[in-house]
């Protein structure tokens, strides 16, 4: 392909652009995470109905703060159902029968920050592979971490591939 | 800037393999023989969607194959060993292996104005829109694969030339040709002057020993993947020698007009890719995402429980119109309107920064930018996949030992329960990739700017709203495999 001219004037301007990109990546990050990190509180306990149906979960976000003590109580409005919670490994169902609880409850700490999917574990159904909803455990460090992540990553890729390696 | 490049044709035994007229069928066959096996099970197996081995190999197995392994580092090696086109050519060909000159069929030849991926672009978003159902029903996965195996691919053999079925019809060729293009793999001719000069042109026209390229390729043009099926017919036919199947690190596919510029890019390939790209979001969604109204929409059919046996099933479901209506304008307008017209948003930045006047035309900038979705949205598919496999891949351990519902535990692995995998990492893993997706993309939007613009500086500022387009892609990916996958709410 063509080659550009660099000199000197050059060189000054790859440094001033790069101080620039570096710069507002540096900013754009700090505003994401700060964002991320606003929802901090002391850790309470929360407690949460959660209603199951074919093939949904009300409320389908669930939004704790880290440290908290979640206790989650399964209820099915229609046919039996349960629960997993993806990255916590917990689980519990509710299986309708003579004599059986319309009724199971998880109890955790939420020591892990992040979005986390729930789903459903009793065939409940053709779209019972797809019933899910998100825990969000605020602050969701990963999901801010990645943002600014990939903020960085641009910036840094935009400087070695457009302004030092064209 | 001699890029690296190994022709594995020069290993004496893989040349020998590949120019057997029997290669063809050995790799095809058991390929062939695993989805009629799978067609019985979509029938005769469980009815219940994650308990069914069709179900369960076509949209976990297959998919998360094509998207993570097959393609990306195979190019159209899935196509080399596809089952779906395997009745018709035989039949075409009138023999499992040999080189017949009579051919069965009318033998039409494909029409012109369709010489696009339209077609493939249409098929793939027919799928989409029966997705829901698709994924949960086996006798709708049966259904598809009686359709795609034995009597759509056997229709256009028997009717048209060569493989007309593969290069204009299947529904996956149309992202398996897009995704090939960044593959580490490539059938080129070793010395193009060596082509021009050889009147003989078997590759094309068809040889003692081998059939004229099916796919319609010209091997001397050759310069993409995209659509050159990998079946070996031109290493036969050639009998100078010439062609190469190379390992290559790099590559311009993405960058060059077809065919050495013989071709015009249209705005099928573009296309594609702004279907592919939206459907990995709204897929994710409908599989994960939180929003229960998209999955009921999205469920197209009405049944609620499983019947015995296939037949009840699918008589006890009925197509619910206005979910229908709903799902599928979700799936065609936004693949068809919303994201070309963001796009075509972007590109109008691009060219304003770029200068309005003597750079290149907006349709030229919007066809040659939109190939930076090709690594952006692949790499988002590969989240997509790698999430699925491992969340619910335990289910096919199980279903693999009774695969008909016979009761059977062929390898004692039936009550293996649904186990998912490493959930506590995956989040991770899907964001090293989508950030690596980020900066692939970001590589290729400036390759694509260098070969358009003939100065830096009009290259550089063309680039940016296309930077910042990837960014705000990668975020809504990020959004959705590791945020809440939901417009944060004050
Ligand atoms: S037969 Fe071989 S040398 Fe002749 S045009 Fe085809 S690839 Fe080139
Ligand atoms: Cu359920």
């Amino acid at each position: 392909m063509t080659n550009y001219k660099s000199g000197r004037k050059g060189f000054y301007r790859r440094v001033f652009f790069t101080i620039i990109v570096l710069i507002s990546a540096i900013l754009v990050s700090k505003t994401v995470s700060i964002y991320g990190q606003s929802a901090g509180s002391s850790p309470t306990e929360r407690y949460i109905e959660l209603h199951a149906r074919q093939w949904a979960f009300e409320p389908n976000v669930i939004e704790v703060n880290q440290g908290d003590t979640v206790i989650i109580n399964l209820v099915s409005d229609d046919v039996s159902h349960g629960f997993y919670l993806e990255g916590y490994n917990l689980e519990a169902k509710v299986v309708l029968e003579e004599g059986a609880p319309n009724s199971a409850t998880v109890e955790f700490v939420a020591d892990k920050p992040g979005v986390y999917t729930f789903r459903c574990t009793v065939n409940c159904g053709p779209f019972h592979p797809f019933m899910t909803g998100k825990l969000v455990v605020n602050p969701p460090t990963p999901f801010y971490g990645g943002m600014s992540l990939s903020v960085i990553a641009l910036a840094v890729f935009v400087i070695v591939f457009f302004i030092w390696r064209w | 800037m001699a890029r690296f490049k190994y022709d594995l044709l020069k290993i004496p035994l893989l040349k020998k393999i590949v120019m057997s007229r029997s290669f063809q069928f050995i790799v095809i066959f058991p390929n062939f023989v695993v989805f009629i096996v799978l067609l019985a099970s979509a029938f005769v197996g469980s009815p219940v969607g994650n308990h069914n081995l069709a179900v369960l190999v076509v949209w976990i197995l297959w998919w998360a194959a094509l998207m993570l392994v097959l393609t990306p580092l195979g190019g159209r090696l899935w196509c080399m060993i596809c089952p779906m086109p395997a009745i018709g050519e035989w039949l075409q060909r009138k023999t499992f292996t040999r080189k017949n000159d009579k051919q069965l069929g009318l033998q039409r030849n494909w029409p012109k104005k369709l010489d696009n991926i339209w077609l493939q672009n249409f098929a793939f978003l027919i799928v989409s829109t029966f997705i829901g159902v698709l994924t949960t029903r086996p006798w709708a996965t049966g259904i598809m694969l009686v359709l795609l195996v034995i009597i759509l691919p056997t229709l256009f053999f028997l009717l048209f030339k060569r493989r007309v079925w593969c290069r204009y019809i299947c529904p996956v060729s149309g992202f398996i040709g897009l995704y090939s293009m960044v593959a580490p793999i490539e059938l080129r001719v070793k010395d193009r002057e060596v082509c021009l000069k050889h009147a003989g042109k078997e590759c094309y026209r068809g040889g003692p020993n081998a059939y004229g390229c099916p796919w319609y390729e010209f091997p001397q043009n050759l310069n993409r993947n995209a659509y050159c099926g990998l079946c070996m017919e031109c290493v036969k036919a050639c009998p100078l020698d010439n062609i190469a199947l190379n390992i290559r690190i790099g590559g311009d596919d993405l960058y060059v007009e077809p065919w050495h510029g013989l071709k015009k890019k249209g705005l099928d390939e573009p296309f594609k890719a702004f279907i592919m790209s939206t459907l990995a979001i709204i897929y994710a969604y409908i599989f994960t995402g939180p929003y229960p109204w998209l999955k009921d929409v999205a469920n197209i059919f009405n049944g609620e429980t499983f019947s015995k046996n296939f037949i009840d099933n699918i008589l006890m479901e009925t197509l619910i119109p206005d979910r229908l209506l709903t799902f599928g304008g979700i799936v065609w307008f936004s693949t068809l309107v919303l994201m070309p017209t963001i796009f075509a948003l972007f590109t109008l930045l691009s060219k304003a920064l770029a200068g309005w006047r003597d750079t290149q035309s907006f349709k030229k900038m919007f066809i040659n930018y939109s190939y930076m979705l090709v690594p952006l949205s692949l790499t988002a598919w590969m989240a997509f996949a790698i999430y699925i496999l491992l969340i619910n891949g335990t289910y096919i351990l199980a279903a693999v030992s009774d695969p008909f519902n016979y009761g059977w535990d062929l390898l004692g692995t039936k009550h293996i329960p649904w186990t998912p995998i490493a959930t506590g990492i995956l989040p991770y893993i899907q964001g090293g990739i989508i950030l690596l997706g980020l900066i692939w993309t970001i590589n290729t939007i400036k390759n694509i700017s260098k070969h358009m613009f003939d100065t830096r500086s009009r290259a550089l500022r063309a680039s940016l709203p296309m930077v910042i387009l990837a960014l705000l892609y990668t975020f809504l990916v990020l959004n959705i495999w590791l945020g809440p996958g939901v417009v944060p709410s004050g």
